[in-house]
This record gives C-alpha cells, sequence and structure tokens, in this order.
C-alpha cells in the first residue's frame, strides 16, 4: 500500500499549498482564504465519509472506533459547514470588525474537525480497501481454486 | 494480492485523485465567489445530504424509527 501512502501525503500536501496561493489585488484575503476552507472542508469530508461507508467493516477491524470519529465528524460538519457559509455571506455583505471575528470563531471550529478529518484520510489511505465485485474475476478466481 | 483488492486500490486511487483535482482548483480561487459559484456551493450542498455518506448514525436511525 506504498502507492496509496504516497498518494495520501500528496493530498495534503495539496490541501496544504491550497493555503498559499496568491489572492488578487482586489480581493478581500480574509473571504478568499474562509471560502477557500470552506470548500476545502466540504471536498475533505466529502471524501472521508464515501470512502468510510464503502469500506466501514474492513476499516472498523483494522481500525476500531473509526466509525464513531467519522460519526462525530459528520455532526460537527452538518453543524458548523453552513455555519461557516452563513458567517462568510454575512463577512461578505458587510466586512465589519465584528462579523470578521464571527466569521474567524467559526472557522478555528472547522478547522478543528477539519484537521481531525484529515487525520483519518492519512489513516484510512493505508488500509488495504474492500475487494471490489467483479464476476470475471470471481470466475478467474474459481478456475484457478 | 487478489484481482479484486486491485480493483479496490484502484477505486480508492482514483478517488484521491479526483480529490487532488478538486483541492487544485480550490487552491487558483483569486477572487470571492461569483454570484454563480456561490449558487453552486449551495447546490453541491444540497445533494451531499441527501448522499448516503453524510448520514448520522443518529439520522440512520430516525429514517428507520419512521418505518
Amino acid at each position: 500500500m506504498k502507492t496509496n501512502r504516497s498518494l495520501v501525503a500528496l493530498c495534503l500536501t495539496v490541501i496544504l499549498v491550497a493555503g498559499c496561493a496568491t489572492v488578487a489585488p482586489t480581493a478581500d484575503p480574509v473571504l478568499v482564504r474562509a471560502q477557500q476552507s470552506y470548500a476545502t472542508a466540504v471536498n475533505t469530508c466529502d471524501l472521508l465519509f464515501n470512502i468510510e461507508l464503502d469500506n466501514r467493516t474492513l476499516i472498523e477491524s483494522k481500525l476500531p472506533g473509526t466509525h464513531a470519529t467519522v460519526d462525530k465528524i459528520k455532526t460537527q460538519a452538518k453543524t458548523y459547514l453552513p455555519k461557516l457559509l452563513s458567517a462568510i455571506d454575512t463577512y461578505a455583505a458587510a466586512k465589519t470588525a465584528a462579523n470578521a471575528s464571527t466569521l474567524t470563531a467559526v472557522l478555528a471550529v472547522v478547522e478543528a474537525f477539519l484537521a481531525s478529518a484529515q487525520d483519518l484520510i492519512t489513516k484510512v489511505g493505508v488500509v488495504p480497501p474492500k475487494p471490489v465485485a467483479c464476476n470475471a474475476f470471481a470466475i478467474y478466481e474459481r478456475k484457478a481454486a | 494480492m487478489t484481482p479484486a483488492i486491485i480493483l479496490g486500490a484502484i477505486d480508492l486511487i482514483t478517488r484521491l485523485l479526483d480529490f487532488v483535482k478538486q483541492q487544485k482548483a480550490i487552491a487558483a480561487q483569486t477572487n470571492a465567489w461569483s454570484p454563480a459559484d456561490r449558487a453552486a456551493i449551495d447546490a453541491k450542498w444540497t445533494t451531499l445530504q441527501a448522499s448516503p455518506a453524510w448520514q448520522t448514525d443518529a439520522d440512520t436511525k430516525g429514517t428507520d424509527a419512521t418505518k
């Protein structure tokens, strides 16, 4: 699973690089960074939730407690991602210090569970994936046996 | 390593590569979302909420209880 480990490392590097890209001179860096964080959080959670759902039994046997952790991250994502989006909209409409403060506070919560999600993807990425049902290969394996 | 496990590994690698592609697009953002981008964000969120992968255990139990 060396390839999987390398790919997971690549994914996480891309996440980090996303925070280093330039922002247009006329754009508000706070707003653009918050929007990038939102999009990153949504994509990261979606990747984790789908991998965990499709490989639940295998992952739980190799990394017990993963399902409970993923379920907790799901609850946080469903609560705080809409709040982050709302804070982004509010800040975009009125760039006041109070709105910036609210945005920063919600962003901190999202970044905390995003770090947990990224950590889990790294762990889950090195677990061999579930076998995919394929009749052609099943026939091949029966013949080989 | 059986062919089935190789296919599973290909599936995971495909998902990871797709994720990298999405992240590159996010990193390339230099301006705030346009109204079309914002509408796409809402549409994606609605789709994700309906996805089985995003259902918590509580959501699933709630659904089962109504049956």
